[in-house]
């Protein structure tokens, strides 16, 4: 009995306004990795697909998104016409009107899906003596799924939901894990196993608001052997992204900022063209920025995107803010407007005076 | 914090609800009704007035240089130049007790040279700015205040003229008038429903002569904005004077180069030669200027990171141009902004980075309000700043988002909550709280 256990699709995802005949490039990236996991599942053969929510990028998706999973419910039923796709809604698939079922509703009506988007539902599938309750976002949040139980009369009991999971004492809907064969989870991105029997797949491409932060892993979907209790990984490739190490501006070697964004750019394995990049340079402050003037046009035009951070260089977190200033500025201005020996203390003393003052005034305010 | 926020709105009419802690989104389709939403809420926080309520509504931080400047003056003064001026002032009023020279020139009295001059006109500019932000906000204020007195004196007069026509209807048909409420004949209850409807027109009367007065007070401009205004005319006279004394020097510099001492110090001269509170009036005078700048450092390169960020690193930051306009630096160099979009993220980029840098060194700002320009930015930039703001929540207690509504569709799990503003079938306004981010599962 094989589970395959796929989240966050999120069908429809656009950015870096880069099209490609007429289509938003990262869009087409996303129904691709789906396609190519409903491929894989043709070898892997599941008597059940789970979808965890996320499943387009917007309630209101756009038609390619509902093109894209209608094909691969399609290619997936003709290749597997036995298997059963249980979905739930996430965050991205719910309008916030309440009466508003959303677009993937639409897909409930499909032969062999049921798509859970509102209210949590409880689905018996006899031929396979399988119990799964599906908790969808909407149910999850306002906590209705509150009492999930599974059936202790079917051979195997399956949890489909959307949320996030805290340690035990927190606040939600309760999971015992032992009670459940399997948990398919989805909201993270990032592929977690939290239990044996219980995890995120994570998405199937870096579509985060922040990619960077999913750059090393690998993306996929899992399958999961009930019989065996064993998760395996499936991977599926998605467009390449890089995340470079920051380069650290130096002010007394400004001409080897140049060079070091070349090294970077160009040290990349396999180059930089048509992957999404980040390049970040920390402590280039605005009336240095003259230093990377006219360098990264070519760079941009490879990429599908080059990212260019600009940051604050690395600095002790515990210090105040200001602390530097004002050690500092006493002394300057004492150096600057002072006559040694005779106005020097004065100078000093009244910036003291006037900066401590003014902290006092300011860590005493209340708004 | 902001527990509650009531107010009215034309097409909303009154409402009141409960706030959280957290980013939350206030959704409203209606602009204008967004408008008196934000007015509510700036409300809630403090007077207008208040320095660290502009800050957190952002109030005439806007796309213009007076705006950097505004905001660099509200950062300034919580890093110590409120204290610093305060000094000086004190300084200032013990010298010419004394009949000392004001060390704060007073136009006519130049003897500057040009490069203090120059500083003279940037200090004056500035105050003028700041001057003028306050009357900008002082005067909004007044006018609103109007406007309300206004709408409130009408629907009482309204009021009160159906009340009192629907008396003579009743008194003019005696036992066999019907009720007002549910039709049938009043008969016994004739006289107590009279006493009742009058009592209630009285009332209203009386409510309504407070708001006439209350009009009537506010036709005038309240004292406070008058002196705004005294102030700005007199700064703006200042900075005429200071003007024509830069262009003076600056001519007689291009002319008689040798005649003038390369870049003398005054400040440097005074403290030389002056006694004790001279000495330290110049040594304030100088740590002035230094505040002024190091705030403008700090916030023209705060903002020029979150414009960086916001455009995607299509912009890598901002600077100001020879006359003290913010510009865009792209790849190809400093250029100004090229769209509605560019604007609305720089002026998005500054409020931020001002709220950011003025929480991080004060314990009174826990809040920050966004409203318009956000529906401006694209959808990426919406995202992204949606994600800047969630990143300062362990700074800010609370973060408000006005806003039509379609970003709470676009990343729900980022806010805590969701209040969506519309108007009832009935007229009445009706607020829906969206709960916000995401179910929570306790693994046991």
């Amino acid at each position: 009995m094989i589970l395959a256990h796929l989240s966050d699709l999120h069908l429809g995802f656009r950015a870096f306004e880069r099209k490609d005949r007429g289509r938003n490039v990262r869009e087409v990236d996303v129904a691709r990795a789906f396609q190519a996991a409903i491929n894989k599942m043709r070898d892997i053969e599941p008597q059940v697909v789970l979808v965890a929510g996320d499943i387009f990028d917007r309630p209101e998706p756009t038609q390619g998104a509902m093109v894209a999973l209608a094909r691969g419910l399609a290619t997936l039923r003709e290749a597997l016409p036995d298997t059963n796709v249980l979905m739930v809604a996430g965050s991205r698939d719910t309008p916030h009107r309440p009466g508003d079922p959303g677009a993937l509703a639409t897909f409930d009506a499909f032969p062999g899906v049921e798509a859970a988007t509102a209210r949590r539902r409880v689905v018996h599938l006899p031929d396979l003596d399988f119990h799964a309750v599906l908790v969808p976002h909407r149910s999850a949040i306002s906590n209705e799924a509150e009492a999930v139980t599974p059936d202790p009369e079917a051979r195997w009991n399956v949890l489909l939901a959307y949320g996030d999971v805290t340690a035990g004492g927190g606040s939600g809907f309760v999971v015992r894990a032992d009670e459940w064969d399997y948990v398919a989870l989805g909201h993270r991105h990032s592929r977690v196993a939290v239990r044996e029997n219980v995890h995120y797949s994570g998405s199937l491409e870096r579509v985060g608001a922040a990619p960077w932060e999913e750059a090393v892993a690998e993306k996929g979907f899992l399958s999961f052997d009930l019989v065996a209790g064993v998760s395996t990984f499936h991977p599926v490739a998605g467009r390449p992204v890089v995340s470079l190490e920051p380069i650290l501006f130096e002010p007394a070697r400004k001409a080897r900022l140049r060079e070091r964004v070349r090294e970077v750019l160009e040290e990349v394995p396999g180059g930089i063209g048509g992957k999404i990049v980040r390049l970040r340079i920390q402590g280039l402050g605005p009336e240095d920025l003259d230093q990377i003037q006219k360098l990264l046009h070519d760079y941009r035009r490879q990429a599908l995107h080059l990212e260019v951070s600009l940051e604050d260089a690395p600095g002790p977190a515990e210090a105040r803010p200001d602390e530097d200033f004002a050690d500092s500025l006493s002394d300057r201005l004492a150096a600057r407007l002072g006559t040694p020996g005779l106005n020097e203390d004065v100078i000093r003393r009244a910036v003291e005076d006037a900066l401590t003052q003014a902290s006092h005034r300011v860590q005493g305010s209340v708004g | 914090m902001i527990e509650q926020l009531q107010g009215s709105a034309p097409s909303l009419g009154d409402f009141r609800v409960a706030l959280t802690r957290g980013m939350t989104a206030l959704a409203c389709r209606d602009g204008r009704s967004r408008d008196r939403i934000f007015d509510a809420l700036e409300r809630s926080l403090a007077p207008a007035t208040d320095p660290l309520a502009r800050v957190a509504s952002g109030r005439g931080v806007d796309e213009t240089s007076d705006g950097l400047e505004r905001a660099v003056r509200l950062l300034a003064r919580r890093m110590g130049l409120a204290e610093v001026e305060r000094q000086l002032k004190l300084i200032d009023e013990g010298v010419a007790r004394q009949g000392g020279r004001e060390v704060d020139a007073a136009p006519g009295e130049f003897s500057g040279t040009l490069e203090q001059e120059k500083q003279s006109l940037r200090q004056v500019r500035a105050d003028a700015a700041e001057v003028n932000g306050d009357m900008e906000v002082a005067n909004m204020e007044w006018l609103r205040e109007r406007q309300d007195a206004e709408t409130h004196l009408m629907a009482y007069r309204d009021r009160a003229r159906e009340l009192k026509v629907r008396l003579q209807e009743m008194e003019s048909g005696g036992a066999e008038a019907p009720c007002p409420t549910c039709g049938k004949v009043l008969a016994d209850h004739h006289a107590r429903v009279i006493t009742q409807l009058r009592e209630e027109w009285e009332s209203i009367v009386q409510d309504g002569s407070w708001w006439k007065r209350r009009r009537e007070q506010l036709d005038l401009k309240p004292p406070a904005l008058q002196d705004l205004e005294s102030r700005s005319v007199r700064l703006q006279a200042r900075i005429e004077a200071y003007s024509k004394e830069v262009v003076r020097l600056r001519s007689r510099s291009a002319g008689s180069e040798a005649e003038e001492p390369p870049e003398p110090d005054q400040a440097r001269e005074t403290a030389h030669h002056g006694g004790e509170a001279v000495v330290r009036a110049a040594a304030l005078r100088a740590l002035r200027v230094e505040l002024i700048e190091k705030a403008r450092d700090l916030l023209v390169t705060r903002a020029g990171r979150n414009l960086n960020h916001l455009m995607s690193g299509a912009i890598l930051g901002v600077v100001q141009d020879a006359d003290g306009q913010p510009i865009a630096v792209r790849d190809e160099g400093p250029s100004p902004f090229q769209s509605d979009e560019e604007v609305a993220a720089y002026v998005l980029a500054l409020r931020v980075a001002l709220a950011d840098l003025v929480a991080e060194r004060s314990n009174g700002l826990s809040t920050l309000m966004i409203g318009d320009p956000f529906d401006r930015l694209g959808r990426e930039a919406k995202v992204r700043l949606v994600g800047l703001l969630h990143s300062l929540l362990p700074r800010f207690e609370q973060v408000f988002l006005l806003c039509p509504g379609e970003i709470v569709d676009l990343v729900p799990e980022r806010f805590d909550s969701a209040l969506e503003f519309q108007e009832g079938s009935d007229g009445a306004s009706s607020v829906r709280v969206i709960p916000g981010g995401v179910g929570r599962l306790t693994l046991h």
